[in-house]
């Protein structure tokens, strides 16, 4: 009898239920353009258990509550997208992208650049943290040039904190960010520091970082029209309005027949008609007409 | 009804003399349901003589694909929940899998990966139907289940040739369907078809099986061909596919999304980015389909 009593008062975190799965799934996608498709339940049940329990809450239902109607709502979700996204990044995330962007679109720059003698390749890493991204696509570039499909190109990387950037062009890693590294790319293209690994020279020259506040669209301190930008798990952090600002400000920094991603389960619906949606394999991406 | 092969194909193939043959059970079934007068109690009888098939039907019934909320013990009941065509689909299917369940694959074939992507093409199909309300009675999972048949009998009779399109694909960068033309002059859609026809299975899976890369040229059924090229489509984007290069695909611009659209306005308003992601779950539960049937138990829980 006391046992039962006593369990009953510990504070258990319920399972989250399908219901409550689907409406909290459906608002999240709806405020973020981020979707949890029904087999990643359990990661965003982990998250938001989590959260649950650092603020003291009933249970998940009291959490969706509180990111519908508490006074902190925005503060919230941030803090949810924070734990959902990891804000960890590494090298070579999200491959299904980057296998597209090696072996459709910089076929499709090859063909482009064929008879420019002079041109470049122009890739925008938007919120580029520190700094693997634009690394990997440049990685990528070199390997693409090795099998014969030669680019030149320029790839700028942008993010909003100066201290990150720092990070960036230092282009020094540990062992987190260089897990989906094979070793052959780690002997081609870092130089061992320590326990750690430095970015070759003739993989980072190509990059320019620059600090850009995203948010504020209307003044870009950009001229230079892009071929391709990547926007990753960035844009889920903006309000409908401020994204739509930005996806306009991309749509004209790109090329004709430019490709836009975002993170791999975002989604631009309701925010844009400007692109034509495009799939590639476990991959979409946004694409400015030819 | 066009029902011609490349002489040089058909040549070859009957004179192997041994094709496949279709379950005498499922043929009934097949028959019996072209008969506009036909009762439930017969079609269980046929179905019945057959326990194994009898089994089946039922486990698939009751199975998370129909997500039924009660269970459903007899094939009597099964019919009169589900109607007779719908139970009719569900016959071809899983006889079409028993047929080539026990087949010999060469070295390249890889059978698990086959049968993904067919019964995933199927689900999908359905998925796409309910989306756009287009009542189907099963047709489509059925279809998807069979659009791509013939490659297993371009592997049984053709392995040479068949590796060689394999190859060519892969060094081309083009798709398998593409590269069988060049190496065999027909691809797997029109010998599908061709089989299918053999089969007697109603027109609108042969031409769903004929036209999954061409639904604009389809005949019969042009809405059921154009939900399994869309499928087929989607399955690859999924990542479940069956050999070949996968290159950049713009539904919009696709044969299947035009005659959809034209049949279905909405489908302009839909979320497509969601669309794409929900499938995935889709997908997964598909497999548990090939772990039902077939003999796939082990390999296909990896």
């Amino acid at each position: 009898m006391e046992t039962s009593v006593a369990t009953s008062t510990t504070p258990t975190i319920n399972a989250l239920s399908d219901k409550l799965f689907t409406e909290i799934r459906d608002y999240i996608y709806d405020k973020s353009g981020m979707f949890f498709a029904d087999h990643k339940k359990y990661l965003l049940e982990n998250r938001i258990s989590k959260r649950t329990v650092e603020l003291n809450l009933k249970d998940c239902e009291e959490y969706l509550y509180l990111i519908k109607y508490g006074t902190n709502k925005l503060e919230e979700l941030s803090n949810l997208f924070d734990a959902i996204t990891t804000n960890e990044t590494y090298f070579f995330r999200n491959e299904p992208q980057l296998n597209a962007f090696r072996s459709i679109i910089i076929p499709y720059l090859n063909k482009k650049l064929v008879n420019n003698f002079s041109g470049r390749a122009k890739i925008w890493s938007a919120g580029c943290s520190s700094g693997e991204e634009p690394y990997t696509l440049s990685i990528i570039f070199k390997e693409e040039a090795i099998r014969g499909i030669k680019v030149p190109y320029e790839i700028l990387a942008t993010d909003i904190s100066r201290e990150i950037l720092d990070k960036a062009k230092k282009a020094v890693y540990g062992k987190y960010a260089i897990r989906n590294l094979t070793s052959i790319q780690l002997i081609n293209y870092f130089t061992p520091e320590g326990h750690n690994h430095r970015v070759k020279d003739e993989i980072r020259r190509p990059i320019i970082h620059k600090i850009v506040n995203l948010s504020e669209a209307h003044a870009f301190p950009l001229n230079a029209k892009f071929d391709v930008i990547f926007c990753r798990n960035v844009l889920i952090y903006f309000d409908v309005e401020a994204k739509k600002k930005v996806i306009r400000k991309f749509y004209d920094l790109l090329n004709p027949g430019g490709y836009l991603f975002i993170g791999h389960s975002e989604s631009l619906h309701g925010i844009t008609d400007a692109f034509k949606l495009v799939h590639f394999e476990k991959a979409l991406a946004y694409r400015k007409e030819e | 009804m066009n029902n011609t092969l490349d002489s040089s194909i058909r040549e070859k193939i009957e004179s192997i003399g041994q094709l496949p043959t279709f379950p005498e059970t499922a043929s009934e079934v097949v028959n019996l349901v072209n008969n506009s007068t036909v009762s439930m109690r017969q079609i269980s009888n046929v179905i019945g003589r057959d326990p194994s098939l009898a089994v089946k039907v039922l486990k698939f019934v009751n199975s998370a694909f129909y997500g039924l909320h009660q269970s459903v013990s007899s094939l009597q009941l099964a019919l009169v929940m589900l109607g007779i065509r719908e139970i009719r689909n569900i016959v071809i299917g899983l006889s079409v899998f028993k047929t080539f369940d026990h087949v010999n694959h060469s070295k390249l074939f890889d059978k698990v990966r086959f049968w993904q992507h067919s019964v995933s093409t199927g689900q999908i199909a359905r998925s796409i139907s309910t989306k756009l309300s287009i009542q189907m009675e099963g047709e489509e999972f059925t279809a998807g289940l069979l659009h791509d048949m013939g490659r297993i009998v371009f592997d049984q009779y053709f392995p040479e040739e068949f590796g060689r399109a394999w190859k060519l694909s892969i060094s081309d960068n083009i798709s398998l369907h593409e590269a069988e033309k060049r190496e065999l002059g027909v691809d797997h859609a029109e010998l599908g078809a061709w089989m299918a026809n053999k089969w007697n299975l109603p027109l609108n899976l042969v031409d769903a099986i004929r036209y999954h890369h061409s639904p604009l040229k389809a005949q019969n059924g042009k809405i059921l061909v154009a939900i399994v090229s869309l499928a087929d489509m989607l399955c690859k984007i999924e990542g479940v596919k069956f050999g070949g290069f996968i290159s950049e695909i713009t539904l919009e611009n696709s044969e299947p999304w035009k005659i959809l659209l034209k049949e279905r306005p909405q489908l302009e308003e839909m979320d497509l980015e969601r669309f794409t992601f929900e499938l995935e779950s889709e997908v997964i539960k598909s497999f548990e389909f090939l772990s039902m049937v077939g003999s796939f138990k082990q390999q296909a829980e990896v």
